[in-house]
């Protein structure tokens, strides 16, 4: 009788702090300006968009093989520096061949690190009525090549592409030479990807 | 300095320091100096006469500090053994020269006075003061972009900037202005990366932003490039970086619009440099640019902001748009404040940018 009677009060205890938890890290749409909500907020994929765009697909550009293996990880928690965030995203991982099927560069078998967003690609949002899924790239070494990245569904096994990378300046105290810093993704837009 | 010689030997040593439009005649008896000039007169080196220690009822004041320091054997034990060493400065000054305007005699009287200045017109001035270093971040980046050698690079960057409109492979260069009067090319100049192996030796520079990418300044572009110029200046506000990025414009001459800043640090050194708050790791940089791509979305996107930022169907930022950018990643950088932005326009007339009330940025021209 005891065991139930603690069994209950814990429930209890449990659900309250389930509500209170509730209250203090409110859940928005993807679609959701970081200015507007409170620290540790979740951003969720509430209208379960993301999940159509899973899958490995591959390219080719400039004589290279790129497969790119895209995944979705829900309630991923993102450290911004001044803002931290939980949100629904899609992961792109890649291989890049050259036309020999050395690899250039490969993220797929990378052990990203906790909260390392080095050479991450995350979505943030879907648009154009869930067929755009709109993504940020962190760049290679030095950041180098960091910008935005859109994947469009243009039918059931085909995306396109649209990369468009940043331009960085630093010093040779932050970036030491030795680094790769190629850009190894395709720079380029309405390349074709097909689902495999 | 002019030295006085009597029967070949120097008695005196005239200052006619300028301030200004005008000059003053000062008489000093300093040791060094008339040894100096003693030295010059005759073939055979002799020590001028000191007469001035020991004249004119104490007109010559000298004082002498002994400084003694603790050097321990052991730099990680303080308190350990070690020895003690003592150095003498010895400073004289002149009472008359402190408070004397006019003319200093040898003998240490006083000739000006009765509380006008003593000074003289400074002949064939020009009728203008002597332009001091410009102070304001408008004479600054005037006098920087009035200087040939950086208009020759700031037109190649130009080109540069050009070229990635039509070439998606044109990529970025950059340049620096060396302290020495000359501009070198940045160390590497490659698609979409610049490096500055040393920015040490350099007042500030110069890069493009190219046609594909967001054509404000990101985090490492004022991180590590500004504030790599800042630090190694004396005073951290004289050190520039400028962007350069071009864009198709229908109503602009050959239908091409240059966008054009600047960016100055405003804050202290010390917060600069290995142990400065401003020193960003690497994965605080990667948070950083994470926020700007993030921001530019944000900006570009209809339904969060309308078209307020944008300037085509693409999203591509407009002026307000790339100043807000501007201004929130600043603010994410904990730089509020801290970074002046110039805005220079196509006829070369420079705007200081910063948030209004409503912290909409504006651009307020330079007179």
């Amino acid at each position: 009788m005891s065991n139930k009677l603690i069994s209950k009060v814990s429930l209890i205890i449990v659900l309250v702090i389930n509500l209170i938890s509730c209250k203090a890290q409110q859940t928005y749409p993807l679609l959701t300006s970081l200015d507007n909500i409170p620290n540790m907020s979740h951003i969720r994929d509430t209208n379960n968009e993301l999940q159509s765009f899973v899958g490995k697909y591959v390219s080719t550009y400039n004589g290279n093989q790129i497969t790119l293996y895209i995944t979705k990880e829900n309630n991923k928690f993102f450290d911004y520096g001044n803002q931290k965030v939980y949100r629904d995203v899609l992961s792109v991982k890649y291989i890049v061949k050259n036309s020999s099927g050395i690899i250039l560069q490969d993220t797929k078998n990378m052990s990203f690190q906790q909260d390392d967003l080095s050479y991450a690609i995350y979505s943030l949002w879907v648009t154009e009525n869930g067929t755009k899924a709109e993504l940020i790239y962190s760049g290679t070494n030095c950041s180098v090549g960091f910008g935005s990245i859109n994947i469009k569904k243009i039918s059931a096994t085909e995306i396109s592409w649209e990369y468009r990378p940043n331009d960085v300046t630093t010093t040779a105290d932050k970036c030491p030479p030795n680094l790769d810093t190629t850009i190894y993704l395709p720079i380029t837009k309405d390349l074709i990807f097909t689902k495999e | 300095m002019v030295p006085l010689a009597e029967h070949g030997k120097v008695v005196a040593v005239l200052n006619v320091p300028r301030k200004g439009q005008r000059v003053y005649f000062t008489y000093t008896q300093v040791h060094n100096d008339m040894e100096f000039f003693q030295n010059l007169i005759s073939s055979r080196p002799k020590r001028a006469e000191m007469t001035l220690m020991d004249n004119t009822a104490g007109k010559l004041v000298c004082t002498t500090k002994t400084i003694s320091m603790f050097y321990p054997d052991n730099e990680s034990d303080p308190d350990g053994p070690g020895h003690w060493e003592s150095h003498h400065v010895t400073e004289c000054k002149s009472q008359q020269l402190e408070s004397c305007v006019g003319e200093v005699l040898p003998d240490g009287t006083c000739l000006g006075g009765g509380g006008n200045d003593p000074g003289y017109p400074y002949p064939g001035g020009g009728g203008e003061d002597p332009q001091p270093e410009p102070e304001d971040p408008c004479q600054k980046t005037k006098s920087v972009l009035n200087k040939p050698h950086v208009q020759q690079g700031i037109n190649n960057v130009k080109a540069q900037a050009l070229q990635s409109l039509s070439n998606i492979n044109a990529g970025e260069t950059g340049f620096k202005e060396k302290k020495d009067g000359t501009i070198a090319p940045a160390d590497v100049n490659s698609n979409h990366n610049v490096v500055f192996n040393d920015v040490t030796d350099s007042y500030g520079g110069y890069h493009n932003h190219t046609a594909l990418g967001t054509h404000m300044f990101a985090p490492r572009d004022i991180a590590e490039t500004l504030f790599g110029f800042a630090a190694a200046q004396t005073n951290v506000a004289d050190a520039y970086f400028g962007m350069i990025a071009a864009e198709w414009c229908s109503s602009c001459p050959n239908n091409v619009q240059y966008i054009n800043y600047m960016i100055q640090f405003t804050g202290d050194a010390s917060d600069l440099g290995i142990n400065g708050n401003y020193n960003f790791t690497p994965a605080q940089i990667k948070q950083f640019e994470n926020q700007y791509l993030i921001k530019v979305k944000e900006l570009s996107n209809i339904s969060l902001n309308g078209t307020t930022y944008i300037k085509n169907q693409a999203g591509d930022l407009n002026e307000k748009g790339l100043e807000k950018l501007f201004f929130e990643i600043l603010k994410q950088m904990n730089l509020a404040g801290k970074v002046n932005l110039q805005r220079i326009e196509s006829n070369g007339s420079i705007s200081n940018v910063t948030l209004d009330n409503n912290g909409v940025p504006v651009g307020s021209p330079c007179p």
